[in-house]
């Protein structure tokens, strides 16, 4: 009987087993079977997938979906352009994995992209872009898109830093407006005049996750070169003095300044919106931002001169790349090419996403058309300091220097103040040259 | 015979009557007092969401906090639907499926396994248990992109196979926890029905998955949720906005460039919803009551 | 007859012999019923698990790689903290995870055995203590954030309230870590779930005889609870212990991915994914998870092997004790 039982009950068994699997096998059609590869759908039409993000919210993907694809399906009948979503900083992980796998799209906009530039992951640009198309573009830019004499990315936009100022507070302060003169001890005035910290309300707010462009307008430098710089310099005198200028307005003998984290959470970018901040350096994309969420009158001017009287500005790395695997390069380059010519930066500028652009001959576009000039904002004070804007320093290795040697000791120095400047400097540049020697 | 097994595999399982002496309800008392002080201190986060899901993007930026919007936008409620451009419906569709995808497939085959490490002898069971175990010890940043290479080898990038297909075969805490709870059940059960006439599979079907019904409530509240809430998953395979869950939604308005506070609150707490009122099923229906089991000789 | 008690322990494999042939059908029943497992485990699970075994003896970034044998092993083990941040996490983690169990499990066992009884509004109370588990992360993250302000949050005002001033939270690295326990602490719902399901399988006869023979609530607490949830509570413990080793979701949303200040929260898993997909060295990720799931492995072992001393499996209605 138990035989029997067994062999019945053998079957049985067998039957569930394979039931399972064929369920997962064939777990009913996903609500979306996707397109996987950059193949053809038919031997005239091209099909490539382009990765970006929405930049603003959910109402920024119908920019992409509405307009700037259909308009360059237009102008390209034969490609078809699918829109993916690439929604930073999580997107890194997906494009890194992607990349793995031989399954990138076949354009996709990135920040600094070290691993998939030096790994050969990137289409090579030179044959497409002449020097003549790349004059137009700011050079800083650029810089961090070359890696070993080639070039691996068209710049998409700009974020430079320009410094705004509360007009309510300066006028219940009687504080002048400042101009385009002013230099740090002019603004050391003004941050005493408006700082109340027994009402909260302080001068300004030390942006210390940014303090590269105070090094360089006080006639200091970082790195002995821009890009992948070996020897640390920031201990000597000028970089220190302007290092330390900043962080006195916090824990010197008079603060003018709230410490990082003690003004409220969303963020350093956030903070000016609070209205409780004098002066805030602030960087060129959050102009729409600014005027969403502000509650107060409020201007942009120039960023301060060092007491020597020179200035100096900030910029980041971004654009378009193009996936050295992809199926269909020069259609993937033509989409670049659209994506970053002056009509597009201008559509960008003057859009929701109101992105300053990486293209000289459009500053005037940006000046006076975009939401911000409409509004009546100084928004020039971003284009004003181009000239004088440097890329932000970028180590070799540079995520593994940043958590091993820079962010500790910087986090010891600004938040919790454990650590002079002079101390900690030293030690960061004491273990960045044995780090490369 | 019949009558002993009949009583013994009736359980009842009753909560404590509490009686009615001073003492009790001192007890009781101060019970409830504890309970309603812990309630507060969870519930006041969610009371911050729901404040500021009704604020004004300018006033959420506000410090000191704002408690109470003012005024208050319910206007919230509806923008954070409308602003995407896939209709919002699709989201919650799309979570369900995978998340009742993946609440099928970990109970059907968790259950299967854990009876088998829990009743059935065989060879190299400690083995695989201990295996089974050290599963769940291997961080999954490291398993993620070598996964990624064989569901991008299987085609099944851009689709929700690599999402669900991995819970129909099984899975380590719910084997463990279900194989806990059967091994609290008493064998001379097994034993009876044996005796009854009941194979194998019978004793499963019929005794122990009653029995332990309570732990199948409990994955299904857990699988549900963890799927429902899902993120770094359903990011890497999918690239489709109509596709994506509820989670991934959400990270649209945590954009590059602009967070949008208040809609972010908004969709956080509609996205509750759907667990909440599974969470008040399942719990009706497996964690209360009394539970027997009808098995006749 | 002979069980060993490594058997019985584990509560596994442990039958009274039987007929042979019934013995091999139940084994063949018992392969097949645990076959999808199998499959499951060799393609999901064990392919990768070895995949990264290999890569933890490469310098890769899966895009180029070379053989360097032990080197990423040797590195990890540095106590240079600008070569190596393995101490620096270990310890970390080990810190949340010491502070975090005792009070998750016990806040999850308390919570579990007040709720167990028959009142008012206990499934209102069940649904809101479970809450905290269903509240998408990012939510909860940015939440958190807000009570963790040290000037307007609300911790520091409650605190304040009873004189303590001046903690930072999230901006200071000697309270950074406690910010997460507690946080740990408010998501200990689960654990509250899985303890009354435990609880509920305890015949509320034992209760009653107990108490005709005079057994106060810690007594029975102590003699009929505490046993026959020991085998839940094992579970727990070692659920426990492998989950919150693994803590990374809230860490890298509220301190961006930094792990600051000043390396204080690096856990070990943000650890192994800044390694691994910000600095794109997944040999080193590798090596770096591997050691994580041998520390796992022993402490496994570890509470296995003390297991004997307090897991009761209930083999016979009675309970017979080992």
């Amino acid at each position: 009987m138990n035989k029997q039982l067994s062999r019945r009950n053998f079957l049985y068994l067998t039957g569930m087993t394979a039931t399972s699997g064929l369920l997962a096998a064939c777990t009913t059609a996903a609500p979306q079977a996707g397109s996987t590869g950059g193949t053809g759908a038919t031997a005239e039409q091209i099909t490539i997938r382009l990765a970006e993000g929405s930049w603003i919210g959910p109402e920024g993907i119908a920019f992409w979906t509405d307009e700037i694809i259909p308009a360059f399906e237009a102008a390209n009948p034969d490609i078809k352009v699918v829109y993916e979503s690439a929604e930073s900083p999580d997107y890194e992980d997906k494009l890194y994995t992607q990349a793995v796998a031989g399954d990138a799209p076949d354009v996709f906009f990135v920040w600094w992209s070290a691993g998939l530039m030096e790994e050969g992951q990137l289409l090579a640009l030179d044959d497409y872009f002449d020097e003549e198309y790349m004059a137009d573009f700011y050079p800083g830019n650029i810089v961090g898109q070359t890696y070993e004499g080639k070039l691996y990315g068209i710049p998409k936009y700009v974020s430079t830093v320009a410094m705004a100022y509360n007009k309510d507070i300066l006028d219940a302060a009687g504080v002048a407006y400042p101009d385009a003169t002013w230099t740090w001890d002019n603004y050391l005035e003004a941050y005493r005049a408006t700082t109340d910290a027994e009402a909260g309300q302080w001068g300004t707010y030390v942006a210390h996750e940014y303090p590269y462009h105070w090094v360089w307008a006080n006639g200091g430098e970082w790195m002995d070169t821009d890009l992948f710089g070996t020897k640390c310099l920031l201990n000597e005198e000028k970089a220190l003095a302007a290092l330390k200028w900043h962080h006195d307005l916090i824990y010197g003998t008079e603060p003018v300044s709230a410490p990082p984290g003690g003004m409220g959470t969303f963020g350093a970018h956030s903070v000016f919106s609070s209205g409780k901040v004098a002066f805030a350096e602030s960087h060129s994309w959050v102009v729409t931002n600014y005027m969403s969420q502000n509650t107060f009158n409020w201007d942009f001017i120039d960023l301060p001169a060092a007491p020597g009287g020179s200035r100096a500005g900030l910029t980041f790395v971004n654009g378009y790349s193009s996936y050295a695997g992809t199926k269909q390069p020069d259609a993937a380059v033509a989409l670049i090419k659209f994506l970053t010519a002056p009509e597009q930066a201008q559509t960008m500028a003057l859009s929701l996403l109101g992105l300053q652009p990486a293209r000289r001959s459009m500053d005037e576009v940006w000046n006076t058309e975009s939401e911000g000039a409409k509004a009546g904002y100084d928004v020039s004070a971003f284009t004003r300091i181009m000239d004088d804007a440097r890329l932000v320093p970028i180590f070799k290795d540079d995520k593994q220097i940043l958590t091993e040697i820079y962010n500790p000791i910087r986090d010891q120095i600004w938040i919790t103040n454990e650590m002079s400047v002079e101390e900690g400097t030293q030690l960061i540049v004491d273990r960045i040259n044995e780090r490369f020697a | 015979m019949s009558a002993a097994i009949e009583e013994m595999k009736t359980k009842e399982i009753r909560p404590q009557r509490t009686s009615e002496t001073r003492d009790n309800r001192v007890r009781h008392l101060t019970t409830h007092l504890v309970l309603i002080l812990g309630a507060i201190v969870i519930l006041f986060p969610i009371a911050w969401m729901i404040s500021t899901s009704l604020k004004s993007q300018s006033q959420v930026i506000q410090f000191p906090p704002i408690w109470i919007p003012k005024p208050i936008v319910w206007e919230n409620y509806r923008n954070a639907i409308t602003i995407f451009p896939v209709p919002f419906w699709i989201f919650g569709w799309n979570s369900m499926y995978l998340s009742l995808g993946n609440v099928i497939g970990s109970i059907v085959s968790n259950t299967i396994v854990a009876f088998a490490f829990a009743r059935l002898s065989f060879r190299g069971s400690r083995v695989l248990f201990l295996l089974v175990l050290s599963t769940m010890m291997l961080p999954q940043q490291v398993t993620m992109i070598p996964l990624f290479i064989l569901f991008s080898k299987l085609g099944w990038v851009n689709t929700y196979h690599p999402l669900i297909v991995p819970q129909f075969f099984a899975n380590a805490f719910y084997v463990f926890m279900l194989r806990q709870f059967f091994t609290t059940i008493p064998r001379d059960l097994d034993d009876a029905a044996r005796i009854d006439g009941c194979g194998v599979l019978g004793l499963f079907w019929r005794i122990l998955l009653p029995l332990a019904a309570p732990a199948v409530g409990i994955i299904a509240i857990f699988e549900f949720t963890a799927s429902w809430n899902w993120f770094l998953g359903p990011l890497i395979y999918l690239s489709k906005m109509e596709t994506f869950p509820l989670a991934l939604a959400l990270s649209y308005l945590n954009a590059s460039y602009r967070v949008l506070w208040s809609e972010l609150m908004v969709v956080s707490f509609i996205a509750m919803l759907p667990p909440l009122i599974l969470f008040f099923i399942a719990q009706k229906a497996y964690i209360q009551g009394i539970v027997v089991t009808g098995v006749k000789g | 007859m002979s069980i060993s008690t490594d058997s019985r322990r584990l509560g596994v494999g442990h039958v009274p012999r039987k007929p042979r042939s019934r013995q091999r059908s139940e084994e063949l029943m018992a392969y097949l019923l645990i076959s999808p497992w199998i499959i499951g485990f060799a393609l999901f699970i064990l392919g990768p698990m070895l995949a990264s075994f290999g890569l933890s003896f490469l310098e890769t970034n899966l895009f180029s790689w070379e053989y360097v044998g032990l080197k990423n092993y040797t590195t990890l083990f540095s106590t240079d903290a600008t070569r190596s941040l393995f101490w620096v996490s270990l310890y970390n983690t080990v810190y949340y995870v010491f502070f975090s169990i005792p009070l998750t499990i016990g806040a999850g066992f308390f919570i579990a055995v007040l709720l167990n009884q028959d009142m008012r509004g206990r499934s209102a109370y069940r649904v809101i203590y479970y809450l905290p588990s269903i509240i998408p992360g990012i939510a909860a993250s940015v939440v958190w954030l807000y009570l963790f302000q040290p000037d307007f949050g609300v911790i520091n005002w409650l605190f304040s309230a009873v004189g303590i001033e001046g903690v930072r939270w999230l901006y200071d690295p000697r309270t950074a870590k406690m910010a997460f326990v507690i946080m740990s602490v408010w998501g200990a719902g689960g654990n509250m779930l899985i303890f009354l399901a435990g609880l509920q399988g305890i015949p509320t006869e034992l209760y009653e005889a107990a108490k005709i023979d005079g057994a106060v609530a810690w007594s029975r607490l102590r003699h009929i609870t505490l046993p026959l949830m020991s085998p839940t509570i094992f579970f727990v413990v070692i659920t426990n212990i492998i989950a919150s080793f693994q803590v990374f979701t809230n860490v890298y949303v509220m301190t961006n991915g930094d792990g600051g200040p000043a390396n204080s929260t690096m856990m070990y898993v943000l650890h192994i994914y800044l390694v691994a997909f910000r600095q794109y060295r997944l040999g080193y990720a590798s090596a770096l998870a591997w050691v994580l799931f041998v520390i796992l492995l022993l402490f496994t072992l570890l509470v296995f092997k003390s297991s004997s001393l307090w897991v009761y499996y209930e083999t016979e209605v009675g309970g017979k004790r080992e």
